[in-house]
């Protein structure tokens, strides 16, 4: 694609000056760190008492590390969001007048962890109730109060759930319970739900 | 003057001791409500008693029994009458019902009816109950009523390909979105990723595995 992946903000052209001024070597260091919390949005890549501690070390201010952080987590974000390859990401980052070895450090740390950063990315879901572990139980059925001599196969699920809403992570069991043919029912249809999936692919 | 040896074995010195193997499937001793209605019943006719029958079989059947079922059922009857016969009715079937099937045949219940001296014309409202066209309602009732954890009663799920998303112009990424409504009401949607959704085909498998493996044993096979 030919059109630029970053629009030049007087922001962002502030950040991109700040950036070049940054010292090199403990640039990938800085690249890594943003790259693998990529995914994680609700905690920011460095903490503040990491932040008070990197200030001082980059030669920036408060105000220019959240710059330079800003601006480098939103080059990540948007190489992500197209997918592109490190090639064509050297060739944008030129474009905005990054220094050359800060573009060839940004590509570098793009080829690494690119991938796995969109992987995670892709597995993101902010549905409400995730499904996060099956536990199960089987027992032997032999006597109930209105019936005797039973020998009833039992089998009783515990389907953890991440529940989502308003960012608590409190799991919900949901226990369900089974004879053979209830259990067999729900195979069936599990089976109609993985031919489904299969079709997909 | 010669030793005879009589070889006896267990069983034979069963029998012989006069000591039935047979327990009657009412127990003992017989239940106060059945003695009850043993002795009652001369005063009664086979009307009443095959009336109070129904009522018994209707009530047990029955997932949310009421006491206005119960009056609107035996409308007519005298309360004496209730009193002294729906009692031991109603224990009669329910001991009845908790022995399974294959043991207490028709003859053998008749056996034990004529033990406990209930006359012979009484038998028959009882064995068309227990054995007739009621028994698959008596039966699933007396599952339904014991404590168990909530049963599935429908699944319904839906396949969704996120195509994008706010992070990602390309995500192509199959979910699962199903909903569980269990037999007490309650209703969870959940979302299943790929991943998750094959661990949980594959305990359902296993189990279900498992349970084949139970029932092949032979356990299964001896009739107790």
């Amino acid at each position: 694609m030919d059109e630029s992946l970053f629009t030049e903000t007087p922001r962002f052209s502030k950040g991109v000056q700040l950036i070049n001024g940054l010292d090199i070597n403990r640039f990938p260091k800085l690249l890594t760190r943003i790259l693998q919390n990529l995914h994680n949005k609700a905690e920011p890549a460095f903490n503040e008492a990491e932040q008070v501690k990197l200030g001082p070390a980059l030669g920036l201010t408060s105000s220019e590390l959240v710059l330079v952080i800003e601006t480098l987590t939103f080059i990540c974000q948007q190489a992500a969001y197209h997918a592109i390859k490190p090639g064509i990401l050297m060739t944008q980052l030129e474009a905005v007048a990054i220094n050359s070895d800060k573009c060839k450090a940004i590509c570098e740390g793009w080829s690494a962890h690119g991938k796995s950063t969109i992987e995670k990315l892709k597995k993101h879901s902010f549905a409400p109730k995730q499904l996060q572990s099956v536990e199960w139980h089987l027992n032997l059925q032999l006597a109930q109060d209105s019936k005797s001599n039973l020998k009833e196969p039992n089998a009783i699920f515990q389907l953890n759930v991440e529940n989502n809403d308003n960012d608590t992570t409190l799991s919900e069991p949901v226990l369900l319970e089974f004879n053979h043919s209830q259990l067999f029912n729900l195979y069936n249809k599990l089976e109609v739900i993985q031919s489904q999936l299969d079709s997909l692919s | 003057m010669g030793l005879v040896v009589i070889g006896l074995n267990f069983s034979d010195l069963f029998k012989m001791s006069g000591i039935k193997d047979h327990v009657n499937f009412l127990g003992y001793p017989l239940p106060p409500g059945v003695s009850l209605l043993v002795k009652s019943l001369k005063k009664y006719d086979i009307s009443v008693f095959e009336r109070l029958v129904t009522v018994a079989v209707e009530m047990s059947s029955d997932t949310n029994p009421t006491n206005h079922k119960f009056s609107n059922l035996t409308k007519g009857i005298s309360k004496e009458a209730i009193n002294h016969i729906y009692p031991g009715v109603f224990t009669i079937i329910r001991k009845a019902m908790r022995t399974p099937k294959n043991l207490l045949k028709k003859n053998v219940f008749e056996n034990d009816l004529n033990e406990i001296m209930l006359p012979t014309s009484f038998h028959a409202p009882l064995s068309t109950a227990l054995f007739g066209d009621a028994r698959p309602s008596l039966e699933d009732n007396a599952h339904q009523q014991c404590p168990h954890v909530a049963t599935l009663s429908k699944l319904r799920w839906r396949v969704d390909v996120a195509i994008s998303n706010a992070s990602l112009n390309r995500v192509m990424e199959p979910t699962i979105l199903i909903t569980i409504t269990t037999d007490k009401g309650e209703e969870h949607t959940l979302e299943v990723s790929k991943e998750k959704f094959h661990q949980l085909r594959y305990s359902v498998l296993e189990v279900l595995n498992y349970m084949q493996q139970l029932e092949k044993r032979s356990i299964f096979q001896v009739e107790t």
